[in-house]
């Protein structure tokens, strides 16, 4: 017992633990910080209006029999497709050609505002394995990064459809320019569709 | 034992290690207590939206499934605004449409935008008016309400440019419902409802 340590802790031992302590929290501090970030980025992701407007696409696509062949998009094999229409790009008469009804689906296209529609194969693992190579905007490479592989086929769709929409909000708490009246943002929602070949 | 006792340090702290670690716990404090207030705040705003979203959700579903279970809408029979006599200010939007298989649905949009106390006043006295702050959608089913879908008062969430729209040569009827909370503007969410009229591919 009298050979006990009641000196404390040296100056140099307090820092080195307080240095350890502080790197923990910074690592959990930025570990954590961009979840906060992410959740919110999702409340666009499968929100209940473009799911239902996406519906309206699925519906179209199949009473139209829309055909995907090789001439008509980035064939990768047997049903393993991927063809991208961003409506910068004249993908709306890109996209709508490809259908059966291409007046319907034009109108379709500027009354749901759509910015860019994507058809694979149902099951996206090729998709999602070459989305920095795809020519798409940031956010829809950042949803087709979020969304599951869908390896599990139970209703047999032959393709997906992936959306993206473009919303104007009327901020009304802003009095300030134009800009800072209206903003955009963008809504993502993908269905399973029957798209023949 | 003894021995020992008497070999301890006993001469307790001194009054600047004391001030030392009393300042050192009141900054603690101070600071958590501004991260504790914070967090309060967000979870606040959160409840507020999980409010508006669960409202828009149930709406929407109501709705869209109604919409699809009829087989789509074949028209658009009347679509009316007028200012609502229950509240001052408010407005009373009226969309009346015939699904494929021929039933027929109201949806009346109550927007009540104030309800400051007014008072109106005879030869002999005032009284306050009635007024009916509500914010409510009614949804009609061959002229029977099926639904009707109030947000309380409490949550002080008010319907804010509501639009009802045929788009497109009236080939499309646009719904359009914004929801208003003081601390969130319109930037949280709205109802936005695209139906096609008639449409081949429904």
């Amino acid at each position: 017992m009298r050979n006990l340590n009641n000196r404390g802790f040296a100056l140099v031992e307090t820092l080195i633990v307080s240095a350890f302590v502080m790197g923990i929290f910074s690592l959990l501090y930025t570990n954590f910080y961009p979840l906060i970030g992410e959740y919110e980025k999702r409340e666009t992701y499968d929100s209940i209006d473009s799911v239902y407007k996406t519906d309206l696409w699925k519906r179209f696509i199949t009473k139209t029999k829309t055909t995907i062949t090789s001439s008509s998009g980035d064939l990768t094999g047997d049903f393993n497709f991927i063809k991208v229409f961003n409506a910068s790009q004249n993908g709306k008469n890109e996209f709508c050609n490809i259908t059966k009804n291409p007046q319907e689906c034009s109108k379709l296209w500027d009354t749901l505002n759509v910015n860019t529609i994507i058809l694979s194969s149902y099951t996206i693992t090729t998709l999602k394995s070459k989305i920095k190579d795809i020519n798409t905007t940031e956010g829809m490479k950042e949803y087709i990064s979020y969304l599951p592989k869908y390896e599990t086929n139970t209703q047999k769709y032959r393709g997906r459809i992936i959306v993206e929409y473009l919303e104007r909000i009327d901020n009304e708490r802003d009095n300030g320019s134009e800009e800072e009246k209206f903003y955009n943002i963008y809504k993502y929602a993908t269905l399973g569709v029957d798209l023949y070949d | 034992m003894i021995k020992l006792v008497k070999n301890l340090n006993n001469n307790g702290l001194t009054a600047i290690e004391v001030l030392v670690c009393f300042s050192i716990v009141v900054v603690i404090t101070m600071s958590m207590f501004k991260v504790v207030n914070n967090q309060k705040d967000k979870q606040l705003m959160e409840s507020y939206k999980n409010t508006i979203m669960t409202y828009k959700n149930t709406l929407t579903k109501i709705i869209e499934d109604d919409i699809r279970a009829g087989g789509g809408i074949k028209s658009v029979n009347s679509n009316t605004e007028s200012s609502y006599s229950g509240a001052i200010e408010g407005l009373k939007y009226s969309i009346n449409y015939t699904l494929k298989d021929n039933s027929t649905r109201q949806i009346d949009i109550y927007q009540n935008a104030n309800c400051d106390a007014e008072f109106s006043c005879s030869s002999s006295s005032c009284t306050p008016e009635s007024c009916d702050s509500t914010n409510r959608i009614e949804f009609k089913k061959n002229g029977t309400l099926e639904e009707k879908l109030i947000i309380p008062d409490i949550y002080n969430l008010k319907f804010n440019n509501t639009q009802i729209k045929k788009l497109n040569s009236d080939t499309y009827l646009k719904i359009y419902i914004g929801f208003n909370h003081p601390d969130l503007g319109n930037r949280y969410s709205a109802l936005d409802l695209i139906e096609p009229i008639n449409a081949s591919y429904f």
